[in-house]
């Protein structure tokens, strides 16, 4: 057998060095493909596959002929998923695989043992074990997210891209039963009957992969953070979003269609805004005063008093309005002693601000606007009748999928529950949403889309959320939870500080950390998230390292002692 | 032999002391026996300008600067000096640490170059590099600040905006009015002010852009946009050199001081309809509106790069309690209203001492009475001392002396001359001669310079020597200088000499340019606030990347000393084989020792030991690279040539590991896209290609083909 060509093409340099080449083209185009795949993808398609396949190729090039001036479009992630894959270059595990056997097939065919050969045999060994321990990492270890608000207790993680349709119902005071419905399967299967289910069957009418329930107040408060803000103060188009959202509320039955809901904005456009000058200059001192301020409240009173005394207190429209308020200023000018010359300039500023408030209130513009918005949204309809949820978001919008790691994406999906053949209603889920009460099989059952679990067995508490910034910058100087951690078993609890470098390992489970950007800090409003890894092989890769660190060392140290003596001798 | 045997073979054979033989011998002449130390005299000198550099900083001039640009500012999450904070501003608006004040007109007049402005609007140009006879007048940092702080109109005339891009300067209506030098222009603040709203739409729209697709065009107007907020900003960190703002900062606190006291009564009358002064109502805004625009941070921008110049008062308690002078002034004028409205009283104003002492500087700065100035100065630092603040003095006082003494920059000198000696070296004949030796001697000093520098840096900052992009660049280069050193000690033949000089130049030139962008002592990040591992893994990786670099270079002296030079013996090229093979066996080990280390950071930070980010990947590029040049060279697929040209493509491999990677936009070691480092990466493989196809061209048609034909090498 030492003797065929086989063997010895397996045993032999050549083939080292040609997968080690191979190698490196593989890791370079595995990194350059990183930005339009996304990590997990590219790691999927290139490190962690036998074959890569021309499409992940293809973002590997554009990538890198961007470098050099030219400006390719992205792969989408349709393209990147689902277009048809031709394997044209050898992928980790194949070279990973083949570099594992011309190594030991090399150490069978030709070792003999020397002390001289300790360093390289070593190296060797350690090699061996990072590539198995690698191998091991990947399918065996499992990553999450914890997500904790101060005095938040949980004892699960959650996974960062897949979900589940959880059913949730009580069995005793105590516990629950739970089950689920992975989010693949809801997104692959039109029809789901299984038997965890008993007789709960669920048909999938629609499944988004990332997507956002919107009905008619989401759009409007959607439309409000686009509207700019001046030093705090809500912007005419924001304060009339309160408005419409008031009206939309008062609608029934509420809108179903798009149609439906620009014929809305648009009734809400035709109504006849005329209010008292009261009324008028109420709002504006609620608005621009918050009610309190000394000089708004002396300034609206004069005006008030203008407007009764030329008999107009309406009810008024808004160009009505703030063409009483001009007149004001026309009167104060030409009084018999008019204020001096300061004085006026700043009631005038006033005056004119509390005419183009109410001059602002005139519809059409926010009408136009907001049509306009609603249309870019190209919204779809959910499909849904029953629920809470379907009947607040008649809609949903569609956003693209995301491959990059710092952003998840979230899933929505409506569902007809067909109970012992009797169809209970089509439902919205959605992961951004919280759970929604269904009464199945005599049951009260709580059903939510949510991100997968991962039970540990512990519950943890977060007591202090610590995070400090350099002074005058936004550098994040230390992010420290103290934490209590209480065994599921009924062991005695510790408290525990967790921050950067500074994980804690428990049974297997080890919590880290997370950095959040100041971004992040704010939208997470003093929550604290830890990424949890679950890796039952973690210390392979240590002993991997240490051994072909010993390896190496010996055999310089071998040269060089050589070397020297050499040098002394020569 | 005995050490004592080979320490006699160096030294040149002892002269016969017949008078015939000296006669003969021109060697043996008394001129020559002082000839032949001059490696030693130039040592010597090298070494007189390293200890001229070690001199504590004096002012030149009567007005003390020195003194002032030790005072401590925060910025950037650190205290500093003055000094820096000048330096940095200074070095990322003009890419230079002072300011020529003297040029050329377009006819050759020399003189002031303000001056000469206004008589020539076109044409001006910096002095060239012919005219050794001029020395042209210049600003130091700290008195460029001084001059910004103080007496701002006269800082806009100052030439100091680079404008890198041609086609910039005519867009601006500004083609051939800056100062010329090689090519690039300098503009003053004031030829650029009626730019300003144009600058900042475009550099506004840029900035959407993704940084790898913006052309020099676009790069140039956003680094000049860049420049003018950075100098706009540090214009009004001190006073309210706002315009229409008349007076300094003295004049102003004295204002305040005159009108704030009974201020909040009048502020209660005026809320209450009450008869009141509007007058000195309106007086209290109009000072304090600037001030309170200094003090508004309310743009993410502004909150993330505070200049804080105001210390603590009771720094014992409250070391963090620093503040921007806008709000100083501002907190102080608050609380003495707050104060007079809660018992009703009338209270002298009263503001931070530091306002004070800087409100008296300036009021001497404006009045040319440098003795005030040098007053103010003395006493604000005795203020400082008393108010327990003489640690950050110490610590700021170090990082001036540092700033001064310049040791990489002193460095990079000496290995430029070095690496000159060592090219000599090779075109003498003889063994052993004095350019050679006066190499090794200055390689060996700037070696204790950059040692002295890093090791300078440690202790300023507290940690290991490699934190940021920087200063990996200064200690890769060190890296590379001792092993390069090591091996012309070894062997004595230039080669080493060579090799550290010129690493030890480039890497300390790109530390420069690194240096142009930010803060070199930046503060580090929470995830890598780890002096353990910085001190481990960044060491380690950071020598196996100076170590493939070293490989790199060796093998470059040995193609292209071998194609275009006669020199190369059999036994030099197979000595200098055995020595790239033998540095590629040391980067082999700590490359892949280093990345091991930092696969144990990233398990202890983020959970995993191997994540596949673009920055392990770089590493782990590297290590396969070592790994194939010694299986190609133990299965005999190449030989010497071949090694060579596989080391020359590990420089290639470890510059993209090192550099290129950082400027993707992916993952976690993401410092963003650099045009000009990018541009530069991609020469600097092309020309490591160019030689690496120099050394693929069969040996007849190299140079010394004909000495290494034989034996050498066969087949690469």
């Amino acid at each position: 057998m030492r003797n065929t060509k086989l063997f010895k093409a397996l045993t032999s340099l050549k083939l080292t060095v040609t997968t080690l080449s191979l190698s490196m083209v593989v890791v370079f185009l595995g990194t350059m493909a990183q930005e339009n795949m996304g990590l997990k993808m590219a790691v999927d398609r290139y490190f962690k596959s036998f074959f890569i396949d021309h499409i992940a190729i293809e973002a590997a090039w554009n990538k890198t002929t961007q470098l050099f001036g030219s400006q390719p479009d992205p792969l989408t992630p349709e393209e990147l998923r689902n277009a048809k894959r031709w394997p044209v270059f050898p992928g980790g595990y194949l070279l990973g695989t083949v570099l594992l056997v011309n190594l030991l097939s090399a150490y069978y065919a030709r070792f003999k043992w020397t002390w001289s050969k300790l360093g390289i045999l070593a190296t060797h060994v350690g090699i061996v074990m990072l590539l198995v321990g690698q191998l091991l990492t990947d399918l065996l270890s499992v990553e999450s997210f914890l997500s904790l608000r101060v005095g938040d207790r949980k004892n699960y993680s959650e996974s960062f891209d897949y979900t589940e349709l959880a059913f949730v119902s009580s069995l005793n005071s105590k516990s629950n039963q739970v089950m689920s419905v992975p989010g693949w399967k809801l997104r692959q299967d039109k029809k789901i009957a299984d038997p965890t289910l008993g007789n709960l069957e669920l048909k999938v009418n629609q499944y988004w992969v990332n997507g956002v329930p919107q009905g008619p107040r989401s759009l409007a408060d959607a439309f409000k953070m686009r509207q700019p803000s001046h030093h705090g103060e809500d912007s005419p188009a924001a304060m009339a979003v309160d408005e419409f959202k008031a009206f939309a509320r008062d609608q029934d039955p509420p809108p179903r269609t798009v149609k439906d809901l620009k014929a809305l904005i648009d009734d809400f456009g035709r109504v006849d805004r005329r209010l008292t000058a009261a009324e008028w200059l109420g709002i504006y001192q609620n608005q621009r005063g918050q009610g309190g301020d000394f000089v708004i409240r002396m300034i609206t009173g004069q005006i008030a008093e203008f407007i009764a005394t030329r008999g107009k207190e309406g009810p008024l429209t808004p160009r009505e309005m703030a063409n009483e308020c001009r007149r004001f200023v026309e009167a104060l000018k030409h009084r018999e002693n008019p204020p001096d010359e300061n004085v006026l300039r700043n009631l005038t500023s006033l005056i004119n601000d509390v005419a183009a408030f109410c001059q602002q209130r005139d519809m059409t513009r926010f009408v136009r606007d907001f049509s306009a918005f609603v249309e870019d949204k190209k919204l779809q309809p959910s499909g849904a009748d029953s629920g809470l949820i379907a009947k607040r978001y008649p809609w949903v919008e569609e956003s693209p999928e995301s491959l990059s790691m710092d952003s998840r994406n979230l899933p929505v999906t409506s569902v007809e529950l067909v109970d012992n053949g009797k169809s209970l209603g089509t439902y919205l889920f959605s992961a951004r949403m919280i759970s929604q009460e269904i009464e199945i099989g005599g049951k009260d059952t709580k059903v939510s889309l949510r991100p997968k679990r991962h039970y540990h067995n512990l519950y943890m508490t977060l007591i202090k959320l610590q995070f400090e910034k350099y002074r005058g910058t936004d550098i994040p100087k230390n992010f420290e939870s103290r934490t209590l951690v209480e065994p599921s078993n009924g062991g005695a609890s510790r408290v525990v500080d967790i921050y950067m470098n500074h994980p804690l390992r428990y049974e297997g489970d080890t919590f880290y950390q997370y950095q959040m950007d100041s971004d992040q800090m704010r939208q997470a409003s003093r929550s604290s998230a830890f990424q949890v890894v679950e890796n039952p092989n973690w210390l392979t890769p240590y002993l991997g390292c240490l051994i072909v660190a010993f390896g190496l060392v010996y055999q310089f140290m071998a040269h060089l002692v050589g070397f020297v003596k050499k040098r002394k001798a020569a | 032999m005995s050490q004592k045997k080979k320490k006699q073979s160096r030294k040149p054979a002892k002269p016969d002391n017949s008078p015939a033989e000296k006669r003969e011998n021109p060697e043996d002449s008394p001129q020559h026996n002082v000839l032949r130390h001059w490696p030693w005299a130039f040592f010597a000198l090298a070494l007189l300008y390293v200890i001229g550099g070690l001199m504590p900083p004096k002012s030149r001039v009567e007005l003390d600067h020195v003194e002032w640009g030790k005072f401590p500012v925060l910025k950037g999450g650190r205290t500093k000096p003055v000094d820096s904070l000048a330096r940095n501003t200074l070095r990322k608006i003009s890419h230079r640490e002072v300011v020529p004040l003297e040029g050329n007109a377009p006819n050759g007049e020399w003189g002031n170059l303000i001056e000469l402005k206004e008589k020539h609007p076109e044409g001006m140009y910096y002095r060239r590099w012919y005219q050794f006879g001029k020395r042209p007048k210049k600003l130091q940092a700290t008195q460029w600040l001084l001059e910004l702080f103080y007496q701002p109109e006269i800082a806009d005339q100052r030439f100091i905006f680079r404008v890198d891009h041609p086609d910039l300067a005519g867009e601006l209506n500004l083609n051939r009015k800056g100062i010329d030098l090689s090519g690039i222009q300098f503009f003053s603040f004031r030829q650029l002010q009626p730019s300003l709203g144009l600058l900042s739409e475009k550099s506004g729209k840029i900035s959407q852009k993704n940084p790898m697709q913006r052309d020099p065009h676009e790069n140039a107007t956003y680094k000049l946009a860049e420049a003018l907020h950075t100098y706009m900003k540090m214009r009004v960190s001190l006073q309210a050199n706002f315009p229409n703002i008349e007076g300094g900062l003295k004049d102003h606190l004295d204002a305040l001081k005159e009108v704030v006291p009974n201020a909040a009564e009048e502020s209660r009358k005026a809320s209450a309809g009450e008869e009141h002064n509007q007058d000195q109502l309106k007086r209290i805004e109009s000072i304090m509106r600037p001030y309170a625009a200094m003090a508004d941070d309310s743009s993410p921008r502004e909150k993330s790069d505070k200049i804080m110049i105001v210390p603590p008062m009771e720094a014992n308690k409250n070391p963090d309690d620093w503040h921007k002078v806008g709000e100083s002034v501002l907190n102080s004028v608050r609380s003495n209203m707050q104060a007079e409205a809660e018992d009703n009283s009338t209270r002298a104003l009263t503001f931070h001492p530091a306002l004070e002492f800087y409100g008296r500087m300036g009021a001497a700065f404006t009045s040319n009475n440098p003795k005030s100035f040098n007053a103010a100065v003395v006493d604000y630092k005795e203020w400082l001392h008393k108010n327990h603040l003489g640690p950050e003095l110490a610590k700021v006082d170090k990082e001036h002396y540092f700033n001064h003494f310049g040791p990489f920059g002193k460095s990079k000198r000496l290995y430029v001359i070095a690496l000159v000696l060592a090219c000599l070296s090779w075109l003498s004949i003889k063994k052993g001669n004095g350019a050679g030796s006066a190499a090794f001697y200055l390689v060996g000093l700037a070696f204790v310079i950059h040692t002295t520098g890093i090791m300078f840096r440690m202790w300023l900052e507290g940690r290991p020597p490699v934190t940021n992009l920087y200063s990996s660049a200064i200690f890769v280069g060190w890296g590379a200088v001792i092993l390069g050193w090591l091996l012309e000690r070894m062997y004595r033949n230039g080669i080493g000499s060579f090799v550290a000089s010129i690493i030890g130049f480039c890497t300390l030139l790109i530390a420069d340019k690194l240096a142009m962008e930010k803060d070199t002592m930046e503060m580090m990040r929470a995830v890598l606030d780890t002096n353990f591992w910085l001190a481990t893994h960044v060491v380690i990786i950071s020598l196996g990347y100076a170590a493939t670099f070293l490989a790199g270079f060796l093998a470059i002296v040995y193609i292209l000393r071998g194609t275009l030079t006669k020199s190369m013996s059999q036994e030099i090229g197979q000595s200098l084989c055995k020595l790239i093979y033998g540095t590629v066996c040391f980067a082999t080990l700590f490359s892949f020792v280093g990345t091991v280390l930092g696969g144990i950071w990233a398990d202890q930070s983020w959970g995993r030991f191997w994540g596949w980010d673009a920055k392990e990947n770089g590493a782990l590029l590297i290590v396969i690279w070592n790994a194939i040049i010694l299986h190609c060279r133990w299965g005999g697929f190449v030989k010497d040539r071949g090694l060579a040209a596989l080391a020359i493509v590990g420089n290639i491999v470890t510059a993209w590991s090192w550099f290129g990677v950082n400027m993707l936009g992916i993952g976690l070691h993401s410092y963003g896209f650099m045009g000009a480092a990018f541009n530069a990466l991609k020469w600097f493989a092309i020309s490591q290609l160019v030689i690496v196809a120099a050394g693929c061209l069969p040996l007849q048609y190299w140079a010394s083909g004909k000495q290494l034909t034989g034996k050498t090498d066969s087949a690469a």
